[in-house]
């Protein structure tokens, strides 16, 4: 691994690139054309040829599992991001005066969760206008998509969190990774897919981009200030946590979708997508587990490590464990 | 512009600084308080810096130190009599120079004289900067930190009187050396001969543990610098947290270094003072 380009205390380096994300900044009102609309006939994200988990799926169906899927990737997103501002006490302000830190790298820390709220904003504002466009509730929308507010999952990390541990911020960083991956995976489809969907996610990509150093920075922190054997367990154990709690929070998501099931009448988006489950249900249950983890698109890629290579190394790098993963196979995307 | 070195009586005993001859009109004075085992030498790459730019500066010996004669009645040791001292020296100053704004700059234990001499200037305090120096209640409260609590396991012993004077009175250099090479210094530096009665300053900070403990200090209002060395052999890096009390707007500088920053780091230092002092840093 070469030598990182950003350090702690190098103040150079870090007001360098607060300054890069304060003038790049995007602003929420003036910079997304929110009036453009959502355009119902147009699919969200690319699908791979067995429409994730739904093989020989229509033409109709394979556009409302692909809307579908940009919901959930949506909600994913801004789930995980409230969850970062939720968690800003334990997360960062717990530790940030307690462990030495210079102005430059709170500042960054600050512009970080500006902008991750940012964020969650334009999603969640997205997915409310959709749920307007199918004629449901917000809260009715969201009792299908992946939440983790007050789930088990925040509350692990949450005691994690108060112990210096690292299991949160190692998910963040997998997880800025995963973002900007998506945005890859998208963009050469951007002609094909809803402009505003499509618009957000350029948006989250180019301020995203500017974040991937500063889960490290907080690792190296962590890594070297907290007390001991916290540190020494934490360092060993937590990424491997991380990965645990991931993939469980991914699939247990996932199992949410099953609730649009009670949505049936209400609009023939909900009515289309209910009939290609008979389709995943046919699968047995391993292959279905299998094929999350190994092969289906903006799933695998999020639970399994081998798809983040970056991430991996820097683990190794750091002498944490790492569960072993089945091969990443990453399937090439055809319009939905 | 030239530095010399002056002497005079001071509170009846005879007390030495370096300072400038013809400082700039309107900068503040730069006030160096150097630490344990060394003298006002310590801080000359500092000091000639800022003189050549026209910086006011003064630099004591500490009392016992150099030409500052030691005193046989031990409170004239204690922060409080050493502050005295400290204000007669910019009296002494300012009467050549006119009344000037200050910024006390302390290493190691000079930074306890510096806290308390900033709390002492009141508005005349332009800022205070620290490198590598906690203030004594803020030492004392690293009790809970193992690792500053193995790094200042020199200090009990030198507590007592007898032990410690032996190592570094009149045949200190080799324990000066000792130290000093244990505090990661490379570049060179004079040897200050005996500097058995700093060892004094060390016993009068603790003999008043109960007031620091347990008393409040005035808040320092003026912007502070703290700058440590990540690797500092005697001293943890000090954290936002242990400043709530003690100073309102504190920037904090880490760099890749041990205790002797101000001599090893000598231009990221000075140019971290040099930004402080004109009021371009985050703290201001």
């Amino acid at each position: 691994m070469g030598k990182p380009r950003f350090r702690l205390y190098d103040e150079e380096s870090l007001a360098k690139l607060a300054r890069l994300q304060r003038e790049n900044a995007w602003d929420l009102e003036r910079e997304i054309d929110w009036a453009k609309g959502i355009d119902p006939l147009k699919p969200l994200v690319a699908l791979d040829g067995d429409a994730l988990l739904f093989p020989g799926a229509s033409k109709e169906q394979r556009l409302a599992i692909s809307q579908m899927m940009g919901l959930v990737i949506a909600a994913a997103i801004f789930e995980m991001e409230e969850c970062l501002i939720r968690l800003r006490r334990e997360c960062w302000e717990a530790f940030r005066d307690r462990m030495p830190v210079g102005p430059e790298f709170s500042d960054l820390g600050e512009l970080f969760f500006e902008e991750e709220l940012k964020h969650s904003t334009a999603f969640k504002r997205y997915t409310e206008r959709y749920a307007e466009l199918l004629g449901v509730e917000l809260s009715e929308l969201l009792a299908v998509l992946p939440s983790l507010e007050n789930t088990r999952t925040e509350k692990l990390l949450k005691v994690d969190l108060r112990t210096r541990g690292q299991t949160f911020w190692w998910i963040v960083a997998n997880v800025e990774q995963e973002f900007l991956r998506i945005h890859h995976a998208l963009r050469p489809f951007k002609e094909q897919l809803d402009p505003l969907y499509y618009e957000i996610h350029h948006r989250h990509f180019e301020e995203e981009a500017r974040h991937v150093p500063f889960p490290y920075l907080v690792l190296e922190l962590l890594a070297e200030r907290s007390p001991q054997p916290f540190r020494f367990v934490h360092g060993r154990a937590d990424v491997a946590a991380a990965q645990v709690l991931q993939t469980l929070w991914t699939l247990s998501s996932l199992k949410r979708l099953k609730g649009v099931k009670k949505l049936q009448g209400v609009h023939p988006f909900f009515d289309t997508l209910i009939s290609a489950f008979p389709i995943l249900e046919s699968m047995p249950a391993p292959q279905v587990v299998w094929k999350l983890l190994t092969s289906t698109p903006y799933v695998s890629s999020l639970v399994n490590l081998n798809s983040h290579p970056k991430v991996r190394k820097e683990a190794q790098a750091r002498g944490a464990v790492v569960l072993p993963f089945p091969e990443f196979e990453g399937k090439p995307l055809v319009r939905y | 512009m030239s530095l010399r070195q002056k002497n005079a009586t001071l509170r009846g005993l005879s007390t030495g600084w370096w300072s400038s001859s013809e400082p700039a009109p309107g900068k503040p004075i730069l006030f160096f308080i150097h630490g344990f085992p060394d003298d006002a030498e310590s801080w000359r790459p500092q000091f000639e810096l800022f003189e050549q730019a026209g910086y006011p500066v003064i630099a004591p010996y500490l009392r016992g130190c150099g030409p500052s004669e030691p005193a046989s009645d031990r409170v004239r040791y204690s922060r409080d009599a050493v502050v005295l001292d400290h204000l007669e020296i910019l009296r002494e100053e300012c009467r050549t120079w006119g009344e000037r704004e200050v910024v006390v700059i302390g290493h190691d234990i000079g930074g306890m004289h510096a806290w308390t001499l900033a709390r002492m200037l009141g508005p005349r305090l332009k800022g205070l900067v620290l490198v590598n120096a906690p203030d004594v209640g803020q030492l004392l409260r690293r009790v809970t930190r193992p690792k500053q609590v193995a790094k200042s396991s020199y200090i009990p012993v030198f507590l007592v009187r007898g032990i410690a004077d032996r190592w570094f009175g009149p045949e200190a250099d080799r324990s000066v050396r000792f130290a000093r090479k244990k505090g990661g210094l490379t570049q060179p530096l004079p040897l200050p001969g005996d500097v058995s009665s700093l060892l004094e300053h060390y016993r009068a900070a603790f003999r008043d543990f109960r007031r620091v403990l347990f008393q409040k200090p005035d808040l320092v209002r003026a912007p502070v610098l703290a700058i440590a060395g990540k690797d500092d052999a005697f001293l943890e890096v000090p954290t936002q947290q242990e400043f709530k009390g003690y100073a309102d707007k504190v920037e904090l500088r880490v760099l890749e270094g041990n205790h002797w920053l101000q001599i090893e780091q000598k231009d990221q230092v000075h140019r971290l003072i040099q930004r402080f002092v004109e009021g371009a840093s985050h703290a201001s």
